[in-house]
């Protein structure tokens, strides 16, 4: 019953033989959505990148334009606010006195005029067409005749001198307040110039012009002189602290001419801006219009964000319909899969339902017709496995009968050679017991003879002293043979009781070893007495035994006695080692001589009974036999033994220290 | 699943640091102390009060820079009241309480303050010259804890002159009226610039020291005698306390003067040439703000006037039977009636 009923169960349960393709059908789905993902999310990507980073670059130089055109603005206005100082002087170079008189001391009133139309102009000077101070005047400090120097070689008077307004670079009035000298030819008439108009500005005024600017939220404007000296700035302090732009890196394009770099550059605050410049050539001046970075950039930034957000709206819906897709793929694919699967697993009449109107559909359609003829086969199958598992049985109970049967035979074989090895043991029992019983017999019947041939002596009359003694003799002779052999026959017989069947009456109690060991050797000493061998003992002092004491006793007497009769020749001097220790096993007895030892064809048969090399000088061959029976049977442990021709013997005995 | 994101959701609002939104942090409203040589209100029954109006504009200064007195910033004044030996003491005083920044005018005042205190920010509405009186390293990086806007007074003694000159064309003595109580650099200053200009001019100048307010009359018996032609009045706290006595005797004793301060010419003086005081503390306000934000008083250039102004009052000429030449008038930033 029991193969049929395995194999059927296997087959059915899935379980047991079904996991790993559990995986698998994930994976189809995961791979077909990553790959179209990949690919759709690829594209989107590469395109939303292009366009961000083109974005980008528009945008920056949007920016950069933007801001260049509010520098040109706030240029243009410090430019006419210099150009306004310059008309309002040229004004005062066309006066009506001028034309006819030249330059006159009458010139001071329209120097007086300037000063109070130009608050920016400190000081205002009239200089000759030589060079000389002519006239000065100034809102401060009092210039007199004396005061007044030649001023022939300065550059805004040679400059001027030639016909074009001059402006001199910037300079700082007691290292605080930013000035620049304009000078103007004062021409009477085209071409005769007949002095020159030099005023000092103080240019703390363009700090008006450019206070007034405002980018945006966080933007404003600067001016630098040709130098990188700060001119005018918002916060008036810097001006008056007497900054220098070079180290900045807008200013330094600036001076050398490049382009601002368009990334966001710091400023003296160290803060982060977007920096343009527009520059005012006829004065040499840089004028900067920054804005903090992130103002600059919001704009840019909103675009790359709000493109950012679609690319990732449209990445989450392109993520979406991938997997969607790929379920509508793979579901059929899943379906059939875990069909087969079940189907595999023994549910036979499981057929798989896929409608999806193509290739799939007509794939289940194949499976489930090939599973209805799977179904057939396998009904066939189970009858021929019925029919075949009732021919197994019969061939079984056929070969447990024969099993029986030999069994028997064997016990019966067991039987017989236990009666054979009876027979023989009780053939040798018999022999052995034969041979000194006999010689017994014999000096029985000489001393009968001698005995009733010496009476007859003795009766007759005829007894002499020498047949006395020969009498005597015989008798002495006759009876030692007699007590000798009925000895040895005694000892035979003692032996073969203990071999026979009766080793129960024995009592078991426990002993310790070491003393009852020297007990042992004590009884054996009338042997050893006529050796020189030397017994060695290696007892657990402690040691002590549950055990049979007689068993133990007769082990170490024949184990010995074999020493004495088989290991060593008569004057040989040896050594017999006795070890009991708990270990390895508990009881572990080890016997060794250092004798002849035993021949390897012998070594298997030693404990056979009646197995002896010495038959004819006292060995009965049972010896080894009766310690093997003891040891195994009685003490429940085992015995093996070591030797080798020449290299002396060995016994191991095992055995607990607890007898069963 | 949806029940996990709910408590995701939950948990993220309970995380958020409530007790974080941002509060203002309760640091404590910063003190002005104003130190003042003047007083507010007079008790002098020939002087007039300078002391409030200078103040007020000050105040002015702060409300527009957006400082509410009580809310924001609190003021504690110290008047001197004409009496510069007071100064150091009223100093001494406000840095005990103390302020965080020191508010005053006039060398002695600016002096009186660094005396007081080493490390409070001293902001000047107006001294003499700060480089020159050893005050400052320079305008533009003053070092130290005294910043502000500066005079440029002493400078101004030639083109007062001249100016005296050009109403007066034919004058050759001119007394030169200042203070003993002023800060002696000052004084100092002034006098050589006067007396360097009065040599360029061709005039001579009589120097008169006044030492206490009753002194006055006696300053302007000594001129009459000196046969002195004009006056300059140099600008101190002294006598700008009493202007109004000095205008009034300069008109007894029929001294044309030019003043050193439109305050002169508005009680009733004949010309002054100086700077707009009122606007110097008006922006005085503006250092304020900039040190309470941070800025350290070592590194905020000293700011020198913007403006100089050339009043001129028509009732005092015609009383001294002037009439003002045309350049003069023309560079008259203001003609009183």
């Amino acid at each position: 019953m029991d193969t049929k009923a395995r194999v059927t169960r296997s087959l059915q349960d899935p379980e047991e033989t079904r996991q790993p393709p559990r995986e698998r059908g994930g994976r189809l789905l995961r791979r077909t959505f990553l790959i179209a993902m990949l690919v759709v999310c690829g594209g989107l990507l590469t395109s939303g990148a292009v366009e961000l980073a083109f974005r980008y670059q528009e945008s920056v130089t949007e920016i950069g334009t933007l801001q260049t055109e509010m520098a040109n603005g706030v240029a243009f206005k410090i430019q006419q606010f210099v150009q306004d100082l310059e008309k309002t002087m040229r004004a005062s170079t066309q006066t009506p006195e001028l034309i006819t008189a030249g330059l006159t001391a009458s010139y001071e009133f329209y120097l007086v005029k300037l000063l109070g139309l130009a608050p920016a102009i400190t000081t205002i000077t009239a200089l000759d067409q030589n060079g000389r101070e002519h006239l000065k005047l100034s809102r401060v400090q009092l210039f007199r005749p004396q005061d007044l120097q030649d001023r022939s070689a300065d550059d805004v008077f040679v400059h001027a001198r030639q016909g074009v307004s001059y402006f001199s670079p910037v300079y700082f009035v007691k290292n605080s307040e930013p000035y620049m000298q304009i000078a103007m030819p004062i021409e009477r008439f085209a071409g005769n110039i007949i002095g020159v108009l030099l005023a000092e500005v103080n240019l703390k005024y363009v700090w008006d012009v450019i206070s007034q600017i405002k980018v945006g939220k966080t933007g404003y404007a600067y001016v630098v002189s040709r130098e990188g000296d700060l001119i005018a700035h918002p916060d008036i302090n810097l001006v008056l602290q007497r900054q220098n732009l070079k180290s900045l890196p807008q200013v330094q394009a600036a001076l050398s001419k490049s382009p601002t770099p368009s990334t966001a550059l710091p400023n003296l605050a160290g803060e982060s801006v977007f920096s343009s410049r527009a520059s005012i050539p006829e004065l040499g001046w840089t004028v900067f219009v920054e804005r903090m970075a992130d103002e600059a950039y919001a704009p840019l930034y909103h675009s790359l964000l709000r493109t950012a957000v679609l690319l990732l709206v449209g990445l989450g819906a392109a993520v979406v319909a991938s997997f969607v897709i790929s379920r509508r793929v793979v579901r059929p694919v899943e379906q059939l899969r875990q069909g087969v699967a079940r189907i595999g697993a023994g549910a036979l009449d499981y057929r798989i339902e896929v409608q999806t109107g193509d290739e799939l559909e007509a794939l289940a359609a194949a499976f489930n017709q090939m599973t209805a003829q799977l179904q057939e086969s396998y009904a066939d199958l189970e009858q021929k496995v019925d029919l075949r598992t009732q021919e197994l049985q019969s061939k079984n109970e056929e070969l447990e009968m024969a099993l029986h049967q030999v069994q028997e035979m064997q016990n019966q074989i067991i039987m017989q050679e236990k009666m054979v090895a009876l027979g023989g043991l009780v053939a040798g029992v018999a022999h052995e017991i034969n041979t000194p019983v006999g010689i017994g017999v014999t000096a029985a019947s000489l001393l009968g003879e001698q005995t009733a041939s010496f009476r007859n002596l003795y009766q007759d009359g005829r007894m002499k002293r020498s047949d006395l003694e020969t009498y005597l003799e015989t008798a002495s002779q006759s009876s030692t043979m007699l007590l000798s052999n009925l000895n040895r026959a005694a000892e035979l017989i003692q032996s073969f009781k203990q071999v026979a069947v009766d080793q129960s009456t024995e009592e078991r109690r426990c002993f310790p070893v070491k003393a009852y060991l020297d007990e042992i050797l004590l009884s054996l000493r009338p042997q050893l007495k006529r050796t020189s061998h030397e017994i060695a003992v290696h007892v657990d002092e402690g040691l002590q035994l549950d055990t049979y004491p007689g068993a133990f006793a007769q082990m170490v007497t024949n184990l010995v006695m074999n020493s004495l009769t088989h290991a060593f020749a008569p004057g040989e001097t040896g050594q017999i080692t006795l070890d009991l220790s708990t270990t390895p096993k508990p009881v572990t007895f080890t016997y060794s001589d250092n004798g002849c030892g035993i021949p390897a064809e012998h070594l298997e048969k030693i404990f056979e009974p009646f197995f002896t090399t010495k038959r004819g000088q006292g060995g009965s061959g049972l010896g080894l036999h009766i310690i093997y029976n003891l040891v195994t049977q009685k003490l429940g442990g085992t015995m093996h033994c070591e030797s080798a021709e020449g290299e002396g013997t060995r016994f191991v005995m095992t055995f607990p220290r607890h007898s069963p | 699943m949806r029940l996990n994101a709910v408590r995701l959701l939950i948990l993220f609002v309970l995380s958020l640091p409530v007790g974080s939104l941002p509060v203002k942090a309760q640091t404590p409203i910063p003190r002005i102390g104003i130190l003042n040589p003047q007083a507010p209100t007079t008790t002098n029954t020939t002087g007039e009060t300078l002391g409030q109006a200078t103040v007020d504009a000050f105040r002015q200064g702060l409300r527009d820079l957006g400082y509410v007195e009580g809310k924001n910033i609190r003021i504690e004044y110290r008047w001197a009241e004409g009496h510069p030996e007071r100064l150091a003491d009223l100093a001494a005083e406000l840095v005990r309480l103390p302020v965080n920044i020191i508010v005053t005018v006039s060398m002695k005042g600016v002096r009186a303050a660094r005396t007081a205190t080493a490390t409070i920010p001293i902001v000047s509405g107006g001294a003499g010259d700060l480089v020159k009186g050893g005050l400052i390293d320079s305008l533009s990086h003053p070092g130290g804890n005294i910043t502000g806007l500066t005079d440029i007074n002493p400078d101004l003694n030639g083109k007062q002159l001249e100016m005296l000159k050009t109403v007066l064309p034919g004058i050759s003595r001119v007394a030169f009226l200042n203070d003993a109580a002023a800060d002696s650099k000052t004084t100092t200053l002034h006098l050589q610039a006067a007396q360097t200009a009065a040599q360029k001019l061709g005039l001579q100048l009589q120097p008169v020291t006044v030492k206490t307010a009753k002194a006055f009359s006696e300053a302007f018996a000594i001129m009459t005698q000196q046969k002195a032609e004009a006056l300059v009045v140099m600008l101190s706290v002294f006598t700008m306390r009493h202007r109004k006595q000095i205008v009034a005797l300069a008109a007894q004793s029929h001294i044309p003067a030019m003043y050193q301060g439109r305050e002169f010419t508005e009680v009733g003086g004949l010309m002054s040439y100086g700077t707009d005081r009122l606007d110097q503390w008006r922006r005085a306000a503006t250092y304020v703000d900039q040190i309470l934000k941070g800025a350290k008083p070592a590194d905020l250039p000293v700011q020198q006037p913007r403006k100089l102004e050339l009043v001129l009052n028509l009732k005092a000429a015609k009383a001294l039977g002037l009439a003002f030449p045309p350049t003069i008038l023309l560079q008259a930033d203001q003609i009183i009636e």
